[in-house]
């Protein structure tokens, strides 16, 4: 069966700290999968090393059954919201715009039906009116939702997000979901890292635990996270 | 009647502010404010070396020049990434390194019995009245395009600038945009040496973007308005300098560039101020 992420003994280190050992994951298609573990444990790694964003040591990353560089098209990544500079002269509308970028080739700049796109995504996330506010004078919420909506422009199938929920209001939160499950529901795959254990089984149906290691993977109603759990956050680190 | 003398001054100032101070921006967002000075500091040597070998050819100053610089950052980023040492202790180092090196040349070559070095000195300090029909058509050559590169370009430069990370994810290598950001940076500082002199280039890069920063709200507009900025400040350094005695070239449009930067600073956010309260 074609996986939407499939990784074979992936190992990844900075330096001579190895952060990830000997990871093997199966990521069906159709499914909303949450990348749990402590602090430290290459979740985040974990999603920049399929993406190619950080250099593997050993591995084979497949995306639909092929490599990233034929599936590229597929994929929406949406980086942690500390990764950017918040205080860019940039306004809402062409962030989300920025999804259509590279789609008809790096050379061609946004048409109207982009602008179009994106403004029918901001207003799925809610930020319709927000359209022509610099980013600087949004919440972290609302920062949030405009990455969704440039993901959402790119049209993706695959939708991998680092932290969506971390530091945003309830609101967001209820509206990133809302999105996501939206999205699920016509097919598309969405692995996300995730933090918060209490949500975990209400918005996620797929689980991926790592603490360097895959400590467990399957579908949420296969599993007893009350193992599960206390095994993920208690190993320490890579076995010698 | 337009004194031909300024005519070649003015255009070719208004060439490298405006060529400067769009490229500036990619430096000043992408937060590398510094590597325009590593870069402008690394043409020296090249460009003694090139009059070594070629004499006093405008076009072989500006290659030896970009090479060098291209070069030096070369070395900044090898160096970056076998080693501990942050970049910007390599930076700092490969800098001073570079001038001395540029500046033992020089030396060297202006006490050559052979050298009609009149004006090699002026790849250091700047002088307009070194500057020749000549130069301004490598700066038509070589320098105009890089703006059409930028436009052309203008997806992968504003995503490169705004959100690497994600660039990346899309299968663009940030490394190469950097490398290639880099290049056209050599180039453009290179093609400003005889005029404003390795030890101001960096600025007129810099102080152009600070300014527009202040007033722009996107990052075409800050582009736009920083090479406004950069090719006035251009123009009117070189305009006061011809016009006046014992005034330099360089350092005068720097400080222009400097003061409407300062400038900004202080009245953008009160003008922003005024305009959310309905005043304006």
């Amino acid at each position: 069966m074609t996986m939407a992420l499939s990784v074979r003994d992936l190992t990844v280190a900075y330096g001579d700290t190895p952060v990830l050992w000997d990871i093997d994951a199966d990521i069906p298609i159709g499914c909303m999968a949450a990348i749990i573990g402590p602090n430290g444990a290459g979740k985040s790694t974990f999603i920049k090393a399929a993406l190619e964003l950080t250099p593997k040591l050993t591995g084979e990353v497949q995306f639909f059954g092929q490599p990233l560089a034929a599936v590229r098209q597929q994929i929406a990544y949406v980086p942690q919201r500390a990764a950017i500079d918040w205080d860019f002269p940039i306004t809402v509308e062409e962030v989300a715009v920025m999804g259509a970028y590279g789609q008809r080739g790096w050379f061609r700049r946004p048409r109207k039906e982009d602008y179009q796109r994106a403004l029918d995504s901001l207003e799925i996330v809610g930020l319709g009116q927000y359209r022509t506010r610099p980013i600087a004078q949004l919440s972290g919420g609302q920062q949030q939702r405009t990455f969704l909506a440039r993901a959402l422009v790119q049209q993706a199938d695959i939708w991998i997000l680092d932290e969506p929920f971390q530091g945003v209001d309830a609101e967001t939160e209820r509206a990133l979901v809302t999105v996501l499950h939206g999205l699920k529901a016509k097919g598309k795959t969405i692995i996300a890292v995730h933090h918060d254990l209490q949500t975990l089984p209400r918005y996620f149906d797929y689980l991926f635990a790592v603490n360097a290691r895959r400590v467990a993977e399957g579908y949420i109603k296969d599993i007893r996270l009350d193992e599960v759990i206390p095994q993920t956050f208690s190993l320490v680190g890579v076995p010698a | 009647m337009i004194d031909s003398v300024l005519f070649v001054i003015g255009i070719a100032a208004v060439l490298i502010g405006g060529v400067s101070g769009a490229l500036g921006t990619v430096m000043v967002l992408r937060k590398r404010s510094l590597l325009g000075d590593a870069i402008a500091h690394a043409t020296l040597p090249g460009v003694a070396i090139a009059y070594l070998l070629f004499g006093k050819n405008p076009l072989m100053l500006v290659i030896g020049a970009s090479v060098a610089g291209i070069i030096g950052v070369a070395l900044v980023v090898l160096i970056t990434n076998t080693t501990r040492l942050r970049t910007d202790v390599v930076m700092g180092m490969m800098l001073a390194v570079f001038f001395g090196v540029g500046m033992v040349l020089l030396t060297y070559i202006q006490k050559l019995p052979t050298t009609g070095q009149a004006g090699l000195m002026s790849f250091v300090f700047g002088q307009a009245a070194a500057v020749v029909w000549d130069d301004v058509v490598l700066l038509l050559v070589f320098g105009l395009p890089i703006i059409g590169i930028v436009m052309l370009a203008w997806p992968v430069v504003h995503a490169f600038c705004f959100d690497q990370a994600w660039l990346q994810a899309r299968g663009l290598s940030g490394f190469a945009v950097d490398i290639v950001v880099m290049f056209l940076i050599s180039v453009i500082v290179a093609l400003g040496l005889p005029m404003v002199g390795a030890l101001l280039m960096s600025a007129l890069l810099i102080a152009p973007a600070v300014a527009a920063r202040q007033w722009a709200t996107s990052m075409s507009g800050m582009m736009f308005l920083a090479a406004i900025i950069g090719a006035s400040c251009g123009i009117a350094g070189a305009y006061v300098s011809a016009t006046f005695e014992r005034i330099p070239t360089g350092p005068t449009i720097v400080l222009l560039c400097v003061f409407i930067a300062l400038l900004s600073l202080v009245i953008a956010p009160r003008w922003r101020a005024m305009v959310n309260r309905g005043a304006v």
